[in-house]
């Protein structure tokens, strides 16, 4: 693994903004970055896969655990949803089972968990489709682990048949910047490759039938099967959510509910729990661990929010943000390293369980929503 | 480790991005799936459809019904109305104005923190 400079594309701006990514700049500095990219061997990509695969084994076992050890009131998940996020875990509903595992690597030793973001990852079209084309463009004859779309769009056709009426809609936020709604944008297309119609809708425009019982769009059309890039813990923060539990038996949320279980921090210390010194993860603890530099996490804090590093007692790094009232968990820090422009945390897809690919972000000690998109290749 | 992808293919997010680049971004640029009625205010800001009394006639404080066709952009709540028109196109089937029996609005509360959810 190593970071190599590369002359950007004169029009790179032009050709990722006609991919969708609109979002590619921020305060004037590139959050896509293509004026670098990290090289890696056939064997490091295996040894990420690898650890991918094994992380999924891992969250399965943890999962199980939770449950039958009723920790969900631990994770500061409400009492009512409790019923049906177990009853979720067990039937299974459709869902595409991705998500993103951040990891920890700099090809010197085994991939370290950080964490899983599993209900509504993003940078997902950074990772399938931008470095993709760019690849193609730069280095045509040179591989990169990008299976995303496929498997998305595959997976899109497995679950179809368990979509009633053949349509699903697409909640999202309109975002600033427009990357939650290009997101959606793009997994729209995904299914839509895979035969399925879709409709994007905005989570304020949700609407609740008195009559029906049901949730309907702006047309009053009921909403069947729902894909919702907008966290589970705040569905059920707000106004709606007696209406989404009650609506459990009749629309197909995705990702379903039971992701709220692997997209809580408070996972990672069951996982060492049941997997003490595992090669692919990190010392966790609800309390502080006993000595050792570590990293303070919010259980549900999202882009690197409210996260401090702790070395020798003394807070070294911390980032602000609203998500210090749901718990903290401590994680041992693991020694990121400075390829020369910033420290990269692999971010390692997977869709319906298995490895799909990867992007990296770089930023500062702490990975937050400033970070960088770098693309990446395969070496022989 | 993928074939080529035919990204022309990807059609959504092409006339997404392109909307948002037209919009200047600034988030709604939701577009219009199919011919689509909502409720604006005597101002021309769109308000809840529950402000419109019937789905043709006028509602309280010149609140109105407002059309616009299929991939126009629909205006974020508050946000001014263009485009469309504040009479149907003849033939064209609208989506409904919401029934009173339908509430709104009780989902998005917590993006309001950061306009958006991104990152996660």
């Amino acid at each position: 693994m190593r970071r190599t400079p590369v002359a950007p594309r004169p029009d790179w701006q032009v050709r990722v903004e006609a991919l969708g990514l609109v979002w590619h700049s921020m305060d004037g500095r590139p959050y896509w970055d293509e004026s670098a990219c990290y090289r890696f061997e056939p064997r490091e990509i295996d040894e990420i896969e690898a650890a991918t695969a094994e992380l999924y084994r891992l969250f399965l076992a943890a999962g199980e655990h939770v449950l039958a050890n009723d920790l969900l009131g631990s994770f500061g998940i409400p009492e009512p949803a409790w019923a049906a996020i177990r009853r979720a875990w067990d039937e299974e509903p459709p869902a595409l089972n991705f998500g993103r595992f951040d990891l920890g690597y700099a090809g010197d030793g085994p991939p370290r968990l950080f964490e899983f973001n599993c209900d509504t990852p993003t940078s997902l079209i950074e990772a399938a489709v931008i470095q993709w084309d760019w690849k193609e463009a730069v280095f045509p004859a040179l591989d990169q682990y990008s299976g995303l779309h496929e498997k998305l769009v595959d997976k899109w056709r497995d679950i179809a048949p368990l979509l009633p009426g053949g349509h699903v809609h697409f909640a999202h936020v309109a975002d600033d910047a427009g990357e939650d709604t290009v997101t959606i944008a793009y997994l729209r297309d995904t299914a839509q490759a895979a035969g399925l119609a879709t409709t994007a809708i905005r989570m304020e425009d949700i609407g609740w039938s008195h009559d029906a019982r049901r949730f309907v769009d702006l047309g009053d059309r009921a909403i069947e099967n729902c894909f919702h890039l907008y966290p589970w813990e705040w569905l059920l923060a707000e106004e709606f959510a007696p209406a989404l539990l009650e609506s459990l038996g009749g629309t197909r949320w995705i990702e379903p509910i039971w992701k709220m279980i692997w997209s809580n921090k408070a996972i990672l210390p069951v996982l060492w729990e049941l997997f003490p010194g595992h090669p692919n993860l990190l010392p966790a603890s609800r309390r502080r661990l006993p000595g050792g530099d570590q990293v303070a996490k919010p259980l549900l804090g999202r882009e690197g929010a409210n996260v401090s590093i702790l070395r020798g007692g003394e807070v070294v790094a911390e980032t602000g943000g609203r998500y210090d009232e749901s718990g903290w968990i401590y994680q041992a820090l693991y020694p990121l390293r400075d390829f020369g422009g910033g420290y990269p945390v692999i971010g390692a897809w997977i869709v319906d369980g298995a490895p799909a690919g990867m992007g990296i972000r770089e930023d500062g000690l702490i990975t937050g929503n400033t970070a960088r998109f770098v693309p990446h290749v395969i070496e022989d | 480790m993928h074939g080529k992808i035919d990204f022309s293919a990807l059609k959504v997010t092409v006339a997404t991005s392109a909307a948002l680049l037209a919009s200047g971004c600034g988030g709604g640029a939701l577009v219009a799936n199919q011919p689509t009625r909502m409720c604006v205010d005597g101002a021309g800001r769109r308000i809840a459809d529950a402000n419109c009394g019937s789905a043709r006639g006028g509602g309280a404080g010149g609140a109105h019904a407002y059309y616009v066709g299929r991939g126009q952009r629909v205006p974020e709540m508050g946000e001014v109305a263009r485009g469309g028109s504040t009479r149907p196109s003849a033939g064209v089937s609208y989506s409904s104005v919401s029934r009173g029996s339908v509430s709104r609005g009780g989902f998005g509360r917590s993006a309001g923190f950061h306009g958006g959810f991104g990152g996660g």
